[in-house]
């Protein structure tokens, strides 16, 4: 008895005095403690930044959140709904509630927050050697500055967030910082990750892989500079901008793609022209080219979202070889031929709002063969950056900094060269901003890149009020969205854009 | 009345006896045997004992007892044992006389049991301070469940069980007084024969002896981090008497409960080609009668059930031996679905010694079974079975002209129901065991020290394989193997010591430790493109793109517990316990965590002045307890900051899927959950407790709920887990159960009912929150549960519904948008003429507020009638799948109701008009009183007489018939009001979308004993 009672006893205390057996060890996954520790860490981690531009609940950023808020609401595009979020955005008569205001900002903040992470991390990571730390070191600083810069032209003064989140408590006390400020701290991770970033990844065969280089970091530091230098900040960064966009080109590394409708194609993507894209792939296929895609083709349909208008095509003369791939005007699928304006196999909308049939998207339309497999995505890329775009930002900064010079000319003439268009020549510089600006409507259109001209150029209100659509809602201060409803309740320092 | 045959045996022989055998001294003696009452074995380890005093015998294994040294006098002699009625009589004892007193008792379920398992011992009923309801295996023997827990139902007041499923092989959801926790699961915890947190549905149900329910702290604080939910001691069967074999079986048939409504081909195709924007491209001929495919009757058929038991047990000397083996089938009434089930149990107790006992309860189960695809949306996932047996067009055949399966009307996502059935293959396989081996020693009498070590292993595996040809897979053919693993190790230490101090003082101390360890492993591969769907999931390297991934978590509980148990007198009873557990779940800095509760019970039955005063009091005993308990349910982990590798990305034309994506950031204090329970009860007894009540009043409040706090997205995350948060439930409980005997006729009434009520206090500073209880198909339908400081759980969230507009002027002056003539009608609450969030408002709640069983019995020679009735008041259910339903016109198939469609010549106000579907969103049009009343068991029992029976050989055979679920009242307009498609969810209750149905079924069986 004595035995066992000691026995007991033994076993108690022994066990007892483990406290070490409860302290929790995880399995199957890690911890900030231990990862990221090597090249190949970083890697994967790099890969998850990417997940919060592809992923997230209702393909919240670059498949559909991201059109939503930045293309929908232009005047190129119009959304087919008439009652729904959708349609809010497109008429401007949404509220600080609408869910496409959250879904973005959300991607947007968790990007910036693991690229925090990463920067604060990569510097103490000793096993791997400093040219690879400068990469990745390069690689997250792009993200932090591309996923304000989005914040930014959106919404304007928004919480600039520079350093990883470690706890809770202080949330509510966040404010958003003037825009000037977080330009400049855009521009500073620019130059940056333009310093300690490659022309090319080592194990690249693209210029463009999906991941930040040098010239993806320069190109955005260039469009950068243009917003600085425009309506909203109102600064006068012209020349840097200028010089920003001369390095790309003088780079080499990029050259424009002969023809217009080979640049749209899955197979050619990351392409010689493009400079940074978002790629799709894999078990992670983009839902864009389902959404600008009629509903009345057969088994090649979309989903049928947005379209554009025919007063946007109008704009386009018809020698304008890109004019043909922009738009969708018909399309054959099997024995078919459906056109977007006659019958029979009508399938350009049409309805009481809008007179006249209403031509689909073309460049996206790509499926590598039909859209019927796949629950209607495709792998296709979302491109950012082109070389077109950044002549073209080159002849603008050029011609503000000095004038209608050679180069400005030599800039936008390759651009016009490619879509089959004269070259300009003989303009004054109101001339020329003019033809810059009628170009980058053609060039870039559909790409989200039209709301942010026209709000830099400071026509935001005088077009938009032009546009049956978006003259429905259209106030002068909606050229800045509502901060979303849900950040201001759970942080009320943060405060509503002026006028919503 | 009892009927007992008491013989007295003549005194004066007796007494001339008595004078050489019995004892020097002047006390006498009383014997006898105790047979049971139906059968007439002999019964063993019947505790006889002389009420008011301290003498007391146990039967032995022919079931006889002996009482020595009873003083003279007249006696009130009492015969207990677990599953038995007690049996009463009144002796008198001359001096040095040896008096006769047999027993025939009778088996039977609820009722004062003289002993009940209270987690880490036994006590007597009697000396019970805190709140245990327990049911006996006998009294659900006969109930045809897949799971033991399901036969409950009914019978513990206080205690709610829903199915919330009723596909073979489905989760079970119990609640005891409601459930504490938002976020962690609020299920009792399980003990079977000691093994902590062991499963209920992998168990035979005939192996099990009792269901012992501890409710109230006082019972349940001994389980410390995991008692906060109440909890089920299932006690297994030990050999017992003489050994005999029993063979006992049933068999039947189940059918669906109903049939919905829906419309014919002709009626279909009448208002498809009347609506004025159906779909050109199909044409129905409204001219001709058409044949109709029921799609009810296509995927439902009568199923049966069956189940094999075969028992060995006996005791002999110091041996006792149980060893079982059933095999169990059920075949679903939807196509598709089944269950079968094989398990094994060798239950051994060996005294080696006087003062060594040895034990072991092995059991291994393995199940296989298919599922139906169930509770899921519509949308590119092909819909599930049950939706698409009411969607899917009447007009169109099962099988088209080619013989394949037909295609929907339009070209859309769905598929065939019957297409999804047989193109469709999941398949679980299942093997569970325990082992649990003890030794108890008694080094001194009274002290008792016990050690055991147990040992459960899981294993499921599914196997699921979507074809080609369904739209489910996105044609590509997918295949899905998941295999969870899971191992645990417990070993216990006790130590008991019993002392009774003079006549009036008893006390026992129980002093232990235990340590645990869990260790949980998932392997899962998917495949998707296959070119054939010859191979299915047993090849998937056929497949175009394979994945695969795998997971391991650990964790472990130390703790160390203590009672005492004192009473004074036998009237006077005070207990107290503690225990500290420690978990690793818990934070750096909250590793450990006490639980202490007390209780006070005074037995007033005992009391002589009210033994005078109210001499029909039989029992009666006020009780009142307090104590905290815990809660751990939360997530392995859960305070360590974590990364997640698995998100999938491109670089150039390669696809990775091993991405990182920081999770989570680190909770330096996450601790438990607590809850405070305050009870107090009532046990009395009337007329020898042929009238017995027992009554208790509960609150109980959970602090330190694991809430996750909304924090601005622009921290780079949606929410964090901490403890902040309060919830409380209040509630009564009544039981009440009578006995009758005349003339050989045994009626027994019983019944339960409780109330209870749920309140949000606190959430940490917020106000509420939400939550989506429908499905992800329709995407409008968002935040339709709330969760609100001051409310209850499980409320429903959305619009009123008003009717129809009724004409355009009404719909136009709404200021509802999209408001149409003929369309839905929402009211604007709060008066703003218009119709925006704010005009959402709380449309109804899940939770019953009343829960009651009613219990009969009647017994007459060898025949026997039992039936059960229960049912749930007060509640609703949300009629998701209804909300599809309601379409006039529609390209699918709707309810019958849409023929009263709105015109302006048939002004409806409860159906919309042609094409003109319902509003896009939760208003209180789909939301539903659920409230039921059920006939859940009616069976009739014979004996056969044991002459006829020895004819073939067989020492006893019993034959019975029992129908289960025969009948529901209820206005609920679906299948059945139980249903809840989120699962078992506390939070997003009561949402029915395309559930599985309930069934009916009629079981006829048969028990022998050899």
């Amino acid at each position: 008895m004595i035995l066992r009672t000691l026995s007991l006893a033994v076993i108690a205390l022994t066990l007892g005095g483990c406290r070490g057996w409860l302290v929790e060890e995880p399995q199957s996954f890690f911890t900030p403690d231990d990862f990221p520790t090597t090249e190949a860490d970083l890697k994967i981690a790099l890969g998850g930044i990417d997940d919060w531009y592809t992923g997230g609940q209702s393909q919240a950023y670059f498949h559909r959140g991201w059109p939503m808020i930045t293309e929908v609401p232009s005047d190129q595009t119009v959304a087919q709904s008439a009652s729904d979020s959708r349609y809010a955005q497109d008429s401007y008569t949404l509220n600080a509630s609408n869910e496409w205001l959250w879904r973005v900002w959300r991607q947007i903040y968790g990007a910036i927050n693991q690229a925090n992470v990463l920067i604060a991390r990569i510097p103490q990571m000793d096993q791997v050697s400093q040219s690879v730390r400068d990469r990745y070191l390069g690689a997250v600083k792009f993200h932090r500055a591309f996923n304000h810069f989005n914040a930014v032209r959106v919404w304007g003064s928004v919480p600039l967030m520079m350093r990883p989140t470690a706890e809770f408590a202080t949330a509510t006390q966040i404010t958003r910082a003037p825009t000037a400020e977080i330009y400049d701290s855009i521009a500073r991770d620019l130059a940056d990750a333009a310093t300690l970033l490659p022309l090319r990844w080592p194990d690249s065969s693209t210029p463009d892989d999906g991941r930040p280089t040098r010239g993806a970091a320069t190109a955005m530091l260039a469009d950068v500079y243009l917003n600085m230098s425009g309506a909203i900040v109102q600064q006068n960064h012209w020349a840097e901008a200028a010089a920003a966009a001369k390095a790309v080109i003088d780079s080499k590394a990029y050259t424009l793609v002969p023809n217009f409708a080979d640049l749209w194609l899955i197979k050619n993507k990351n392409g010689p022209e493009h400079i940074y894209s978002i790629q799709f792939g894999g078990l992670k296929r983009n839902l864009f080219t389902s959404q600008s895609r009629p509903s009345g083709i057969g088994v090649e349909s979309g989903i049928n979202y947005w379209y554009s208008t025919p007063d946007f095509m109008a704009t386009f003369s018809d020698s304008d070889a890109r004019k043909k791939t922009t738009f969708l005007t018909q399309v054959t699928v099997g024995t078919t031929t459906y056109r977007y304006d006659t019958l029979p196999g009508f399938f350009g909308d049409k309805r009481p709002r809008f007179p006249k049939p209403m031509p689909y998207y073309g460049k996206f339309y790509d499926a590598n063969g039909s859209i019927a497999n796949n629950n209607g995505r495709t792998d296709l890329n979302w491109p950012i950056y082109r070389y077109a775009d950044v002549l073209l930002m080159f002849a603008e900064a050029e011609n503000e900094a000095n004038g209608p010079t050679p180069d400005a000319y030599g800039a936008i003439n390759q651009v016009r060269a490619r879509a089959k268009l004269a070259p300009l020549a003989g303009l004054s510089q109101d001339q020329f901003r003019d033809s810059v600006h009628r170009e980058r409507s053609w060039e870039l259109a559909f790409e989200s890149k039209r709301l942010f001209d026209l709000k830099r150029w400071g026509s935001f209100y005088a077009v938009l009020s032009q546009d049956p659509v978006a003259k429905i809602g259209l106030q002068p201060f909606m050229v800045f969205l509502p901060i979303p409803q849900r950040e201001i309740d759970l942080d009320p320092g943060l405060g509503q854009n002026t006028g919503w | 009345m009892r009927t007992i045959r008491v013989c007295l045996i003549g005194c004066a022989a007796l007494l001339a006896a008595a004078g050489g055998a019995t004892a020097q001294d002047s006390s006498g003696a009383i014997a006898g045997v105790v047979r049971a009452r139906d059968t007439g074995t002999p019964v063993a380890r019947v505790g006889v004992s002389v009420v008011g005093t301290r003498l007391t015998a146990e039967s032995d294994g022919e079931g006889r007892y002996t009482i020595s040294a009873v003083p003279p006098g007249t006696y009130h002699l009492r015969a207990r044992l677990l599953g038995y009625a007690a049996g009463d009589t009144t002796i008198v004892v001359q001096v040095g006389q040896r008096v006769s007193a047999d027993f025939r008792l009778q088996p039977s379920a609820i009722e004062l049991n003289p002993v009940v398992a209270v987690g880490y011992g036994t006590q007597r009923k009697a000396d019970l301070t805190g709140s245990v309801s327990s049911v006996t295996g006998p009294e659900i023997a006969t109930n045809p469940v897949d799971r033991a827990d399901q036969a409950l139902a009914g019978r513990v007041p206080g205690m709610q069980v829903q199915t919330t499923n009723a596909q073979p092989g489905s989760e079970l959801r119990i609640r005891l007084r409601g459930g504490n926790s938002l976020s962690g699961d609020n299920s009792p915890l399980v003990v079977i024969d000691g093994v902590i947190g062991a499963d209920l549905s992998l168990i035979n149900p005939s192996d099990i002896e009792t269901f012992d329910v501890l409710k109230d702290a006082s019972a349940t604080a001994i389980y410390g981090a995991r008692g906060a939910n109440g909890v089920i001691l299932v006690t297994t069967k030990r050999g017992q008497g003489p050994f005999h074999f029993d063979y006992s079986t049933y068999i039947g048939a189940q059918d669906v409960s109903k049939h919905i409504a829906v419309l014919n081909a002709d009626q279909f195709a009448l208002l498809y080609m009347r609506n004025p924007n159906h779909d050109k491209s199909v044409k129905l001929d409204t001219l001709t009668h058409l044949s109709t495919t029921d799609w009810q009757d296509v995927v439902y058929r009568s199923a049966p059930i069956q189940n094999h038991q075969i028992q060995v047990s006996g005791s002999s000397g110091a041996s006792s031996l149980l060893l079982s083996a059933n095999w169990f089938d059920q075949q679903g009434v939807l196509l598709g679905s089944d269950l079968t089930r094989g398990s094994l149990r060798f239950n051994l107790d060996q005294g080696l010694g006087a003062r060594f006992r040895l034990g072991t309860r092995v059991t291994y189960t393995r199940t296989v079974g298919s599922q139906a695809r169930v509770n899921s949306g519509y949308g590119s996932g092909g819909g599930p079975v049950t939706m698409q047996a009411l969607r899917f067009a009447p007009t169109i055949p099962v099988r088209d002209s080619t013989g394949n399966f037909s295609g929907p009307l339009l070209p859309s996502a769905n598929d065939n129901p019957m297409a999804i059935i047989e193109l469709r293959q999941d398949n679980t396989t299942t093997g569970y065991g325990i082992g649990t081996l003890f030794g108890e020693y008694d080094p001194l009498p009274g002290l008792t020290l016990r050690t055991s070590l147990s040992y459960t292993s899981s294993d499921v595996l599914e196997q699921q394989y979507v074809s080609r040809k369904l739209q489910a897979s996105l044609n590509l053919g997918q295949a899905n193997i998941d295999d969870n693993t899971a191992t645990t190790w417990l070993v216990e230490n006790t130590a008991t010591l019993h002392r009774a101090l003079g006549r009036q003082h008893d006390l026992t101390l129980l002093g232990g430790f235990t340590a645990q360890q869990t260790d949980n492993g998932a392997n899962s591969a998917q495949g998707v493109g296959f070119t054939s769907d010859l191979l299915g999931y047993r090849r998937l390297n056929l497949a175009d793109q394979v994945t695969g991934s795998s997971n391991a978590t650990r964790q472990r509980v130390l703790s160390y517990l203590g009672r005492v148990n004192y009473s004074l007198a036998g009237k006077y009873l005070v207990t107290g316990t503690v225990r500290a557990d420690g978990s690793s779940k818990f934070a750096a800095n909250n590793k450990w965590a006490v639980f202490p509760s007390a209780a006070v019970a005074w037995r007033l039955s005992d009391e002589p002045f009210l033994r005078r005063l109210i001499p029909a009091v039989s029992e009666l005993k006020l009780r009142l307890s307090a104590g905290s308990t815990g809660s751990n349910a939360i997530p392995t982990y859960q305070s360590l900051a974590a990364w997640n590798v698995g998100a999938p990305y491109a670089i150039g034309p390669t696809a990775f899927f091993n991405g990182a994506t920081l999770s989570r950031i680190t909770n330096p204090n996450l601790r438990w959950e607590t809850t405070v329970q305050y009870d107090a009860g009532v046990d009395l007894g009337l007329f020898g407790n042929q009238l017995t009540v027992t009554a208790d009043a509960y609150d109980k409040t959970t602090k330190d709920l694991l809430y996750a706090k909304q924090v601005p997205y622009l921290l780079g995350f949606a929410s964090y887990v901490t403890n902040i948060g309060r919830v409380r439930n209040r509630g009564l409980e009544l039981a009440v159960d009578t006995r009758s005997a005349s003339r050989g006729l045994e009626v027994r009434l019983g019944g339960n009912v409780s109330l209870n009520r749920s309140k949000v206090l606190d959430l940490g500073g917020d106000r509420q929150f939400f939550l989506t209880g429908s499905n992800t198909s329709l995407p409008r339908w968002e935040n339709d549960v709330i969760v609100q400081v001051g409310q209850p759980l499980g409320n429903f969230y959305g619009y009123v519904w008003d009717g129809i507009f009724q004409s355009s002027a009404e719909a136009a002056a709404s200021g509802q948008a999209g408001a149409v003539v003929g369309g839905d009608k929402l009211r604007d609450v709060n008066g703003d003429r218009k119709i925006d969030s704010n005009d959402q408002t709380i449309l109804g709640n899940a939770q019953p507020r009343y829960l009651f069983g009613l219990t009969g019995s009647v017994t007459y020679d060898r025949f026997s009638l039992s039936v059960l009735v229960r049912g749930a008041l007060d509640f609703q259910v949300v009629n998701v799948s209804r909300a599809g339903m309601e379409t006039p016109g529609g390209s699918s198939n709707m309810l019958t109701s849409v023929l009263g469609y709105w015109t302006t010549t048939n002004p409806s106000n409860s159906m919309t008009a042609l094409n003109v579907s319902p509003f896009d969103g939760l208003t209180s049009r789909w939301v539903e009183d659920g409230s039921f009343v059920r006939l859940q068991n009616v069976t009739v029992q014979w004996d056969v007489p044991e002459r006829l029976g020895a004819r073939v050989g067989v020492r006893r055979l019993r034959l019975y018939l029992s129908g289960q679920n025969l009948l529901t009242a209820s206005r609920y307009s679906w299948y059945d009001p139980e249903v809840s498609s989120r699962g078992t969810s506390d939070l997003t209750l009561g949402w029915d979308d395309s559930n599985y149905p309930g069934t009916k079924t009629v079981t006829v069986g048969a028990s022998v004993g050899f």
